[in-house]
């Protein structure tokens, strides 16, 4: 036989549940703008029923129970996301890398290298032409200044950026060892509330927004485990296990794309990482072609000025500093005038003989200008610079296009699963209205228990 | 498909910063008038660009040493023309001097007046050119080429060719040689001036007379070999301005925008920036909320 108090029973306890679901929404409807949130949904079931006995047995509903607070997600989109976000952190880190490259040349114009050289060369072709004018020598110091300054404040900016690369490798590899203990730690969580019987939904939720950063970061395949836990790894290196956190390797060869430890070498093959390593390496390539700019022209020019005589004299100057053979060249580093020729454009030399009218040396150092060079693989200077700026902007464009492509990829998967996951105020509104309609009628139906069993009551009179 | 309400605010700002990044892009297009400012923006474009350029200054500087060249040439003109109206006026002294009718008295005057022409010789033969060198003197281009102890002339300088670069391969020798021109006429100058002193009328006649000829055919032999290169110093003068025009015009064709073009384009990222500000400004008005009574 049901208690008289069935039906209060049953109705405060809808009157719960339909509290919690109002809960819910409210939750959902907070977390709107929460990067990573995942709406979650109360999933309502019947109570068991209770057999009574009123002249035949039957069964008796005991009304609404929360089956479960769920969060809805896709797992396949998500795994989707993780390797979208790997790619997304390459390209976007070496298009922003080339971008800044690419200002440092300044090309086309009249600040770069190239203009520099043509009129390099052209000062030259003015002194042979006319080796008895004053200025023109002045104009060959000042043209052989402005070169050589150009290709050295070009391969300084190019430092700079690879210091500013490699300081941002270090923290990059800061932070996957801090992402690696984060996820650690929520998984410590994750596992002693799913072992008291909860679903922590919201801590699942902070741990897929950090796997998603380190996703960004580094290559990441994800094991999720029976007890709630998941397992982190990159490549064949673990990040994290079920001991928690592995220590991240903090030695890394930008050649090799790999980074190591004294327990091994793994390779990085992807995400923003990846890209600064790339990165690394496409500086060295520019700075290995301004020093072989500024040697190549250190020797050739140094080799026709040296035979030459200058007003004062002197022979064997050079004209741009250069060291002693056999020691090896310094490269765009230090490129700059030699010394004496710094000093005084009269060390300058325009013939062998020294003759004032004789500007044959310096016509032959204005025609390096049209000699293709071994040493920059056959080619003209300003075929080699050119090639140099062509390769720059190539890789700049190519990197833009990758990067917007897989942003355009992203999108697409991040809309996917905001379609599934992300809140809909409108969603909820009218969940909350359901909810709130609910609730009244439950309170509705109790207020009638509650007069039903005061009837009752009052029916017996003392 | 179910929009979320954060998707919905992320794709209303996304699609305004595209369209306002179009906008912008194409803005600075036509302010700038340019089409290439960066190498991404056209990679081969700009090796090509940078390669024209290259030609271009190289033409721009040959330009410039053809105006060298004919500053140089000009003076080496003007200084043979000059000596050979001198030589002539000593040629019209030799054949009155050569006349039996003039008298020594005469003759000794006339030997005057080449005197007179043999400094005046002099210092023509020392002319400096448009930059203070001295045009005849080879490559000794500070040292006064000739000096004259007595009735002798001393060359000083050397009989090396001063060249101007014209071309990629192409250099021009800008002086005459001098020698044994210069000495050489002061020598026939000094011989008719001794005849006309001496009053040898056959030596005159005979030797000077000549003398005086074959040194007029010389200088007008190097008078016709500047105007020459002159003349070539026009062509390529011409060639090279109309080479930096083509050349200017292909940078152009490469880093420049056609301009009604990118008017256009610019005008419909505008009407693009538009309508995405249009529609998120209604989408964002637009609510459940609004049509709820609340009860």
């Amino acid at each position: 036989m049901p208690s008289p108090f069935h039906g209060i029973d049953l109705t405060s306890n809808a009157l719960r549940s339909f509290q919690r679901a109002l809960d819910v929404t409210g939750h959902n409807i907070a977390n709107v703008n929460t990067p990573g949130y995942t709406r979650q949904t109360v999933q309502f079931a019947d109570t068991e029923p209770s057999l009574f006995y009123q002249g035949g047995v039957y069964s008796l509903g005991n009304g609404v129970r929360i089956s479960s607070i769920d969060r809805i997600r896709d797992n396949f989109l998500a795994q989707r996301s993780l390797g979208a976000a790997s790619d997304t952190g390459k390209f976007s880190t070496m298009a922003n890398s080339m971008s800044n490259i690419q200002t440092l040349f300044a090309e086309p114009g009249g600040s770069g290298i190239s203009d520099a050289m043509d009129k390099f060369f052209g000062a030259w072709s003015s002194l042979s032409a006319d080796p008895t004018e004053p200025s023109a020598k002045m104009q060959v110091q000042q043209a052989g200044s402005t070169l050589a300054s150009r290709v050295q404040n070009t391969y300084m900016s190019l430092k700079d950026q690879l210091q500013n690369t490699s300081d941002t490798i270090t923290s990059t590899l800061k932070q996957v060892s801090d992402l690696s203990k984060q996820i650690a730690d929520l998984n410590g969580q994750i596992r002693q509330k799913q072992a008291e019987g909860a679903t922590p939904n919201d801590l699942m939720d902070q741990r897929d927004q950090a796997l998603q950063t380190l996703g960004g970061i580094v290559n990441v395949t994800t094991y999720p485990q029976t007890d709630g836990s998941v397992n982190v790894f990159m490549g064949n290196l673990t990040l994290v296990d079920s001991a928690g956190a592995v220590a991240t390797p903090m030695t890394y060869n930008t050649a090799t794309n790999q980074i190591s430890d004294s327990t091994g070498t793994y390779d990085v093959g992807s995400g923003s990482l990846r890209g600064l390593f790339e990165s690394a390496e496409q500086i060295k390539t520019y700075q290995g072609n301004l020093d072989t700019l500024a040697n190549t022209l250190r020797t050739t020019v140094n080799s026709i000025h040296m035979t030459g005589t200058n007003s004062l004299g002197n022979t064997g100057v050079k004209f741009f500093n250069d060291v002693t053979p056999p020691a090896t060249q310094t490269g765009a580093i230090d490129f700059a005038l030699d010394p004496a020729v710094a000093a005084n454009p009269q060390a300058i030399a325009t013939s062998a003989t020294g003759a004032a009218g004789d500007g044959g040396l310096a016509l032959s150092i204005s025609q390096l200008q049209d000699q293709p060079n071994a040493a920059l693989g056959n080619v003209t200077f300003a075929r080699y610079f050119a090639n140099v700026v062509s390769d720059v902007g190539s890789q700049t464009n190519y990197w833009q296009n990758q990067s917007t492509t897989q942003q355009a990829v992203t999108d697409q998967i991040n809309q996917q699963i905001q379609s599934v996951s992300g809140v809909s105020l409108d969603d909820e509104m009218s969940n909350m209205l359901k909810f709130q309609r609910s609730y009244q009628a439950a309170a509705k139906a109790l207020s009638i228990f509650d007069q039903v069993t005061q009837d009752l009551i009052n029916m017996v009179q003392p | 498909m179910r929009i979320s309400t954060a998707y919905q605010y992320s794709t209303y700002t996304s699609d305004i910063q595209r369209a306002q990044e179009s906008m912008v892009n194409a803005g600075e297009q036509v302010s700038t008038g340019k089409r290439v400012t960066k190498p991404s923006d056209d990679p081969l474009g700009t090796s090509r660009s940078l390669t024209l350029r290259s030609y271009k200054a190289a033409t721009e500087q040959y330009q410039s040493n053809l105006n060298v060249a004919k500053g140089y040439l000009g003076y080496t003109e003007d200084a043979i023309g000059s000596t050979y109206d001198l030589v002539k006026s000593a040629y019209s002294l030799a054949v009155q001097g050569a006349n039996s009718a003039t008298d020594q008295t005469g003759r000794a005057a006339m030997a005057q007046q080449i005197t007179d022409l043999q400094s005046r010789l002099v210092s023509l033969a020392n002319t400096r050119g448009p930059s203070g060198q001295y045009i005849f003197s080879g490559q000794q281009a500070n040292t006064q080429p000739y000096t004259v102890s007595g009735s002798t002339i001393t060359y000083n300088g050397d009989s090396n060719p001063v060249y101007v670069q014209v071309g990629q391969n192409d250099v021009m020798q800008v002086n005459s040689i001098p020698e044994p021109m210069f000495s050489d006429i002061y020598n026939k100058l000094e011989t008719l001036k001794n005849n006309l002193n001496g009053g040898n009328v056959g030596a005159i006649s005979g030797v000077s007379i000549n003398d005086m000829q074959s040194a007029m055919q010389t200088l007008s032999a190097e008078r016709g070999n500047i105007g020459g290169k002159l003349q070539k110093i026009d062509d390529y003068t011409s060639q090279y301005t109309k080479r930096v025009d083509d050349l200017t015009t292909g940078i152009s064709d490469i880093e420049d925008v056609d301009i009604s073009q990118a008017i256009v384009s610019y005008q419909q990222a505008q009407n693009a920036y538009q309508a995405a500000l249009n529609v998120a400004s209604k989408g964002f008005q637009l609510s459940l909320m609004d049509f709820i009574q609340n009860g």
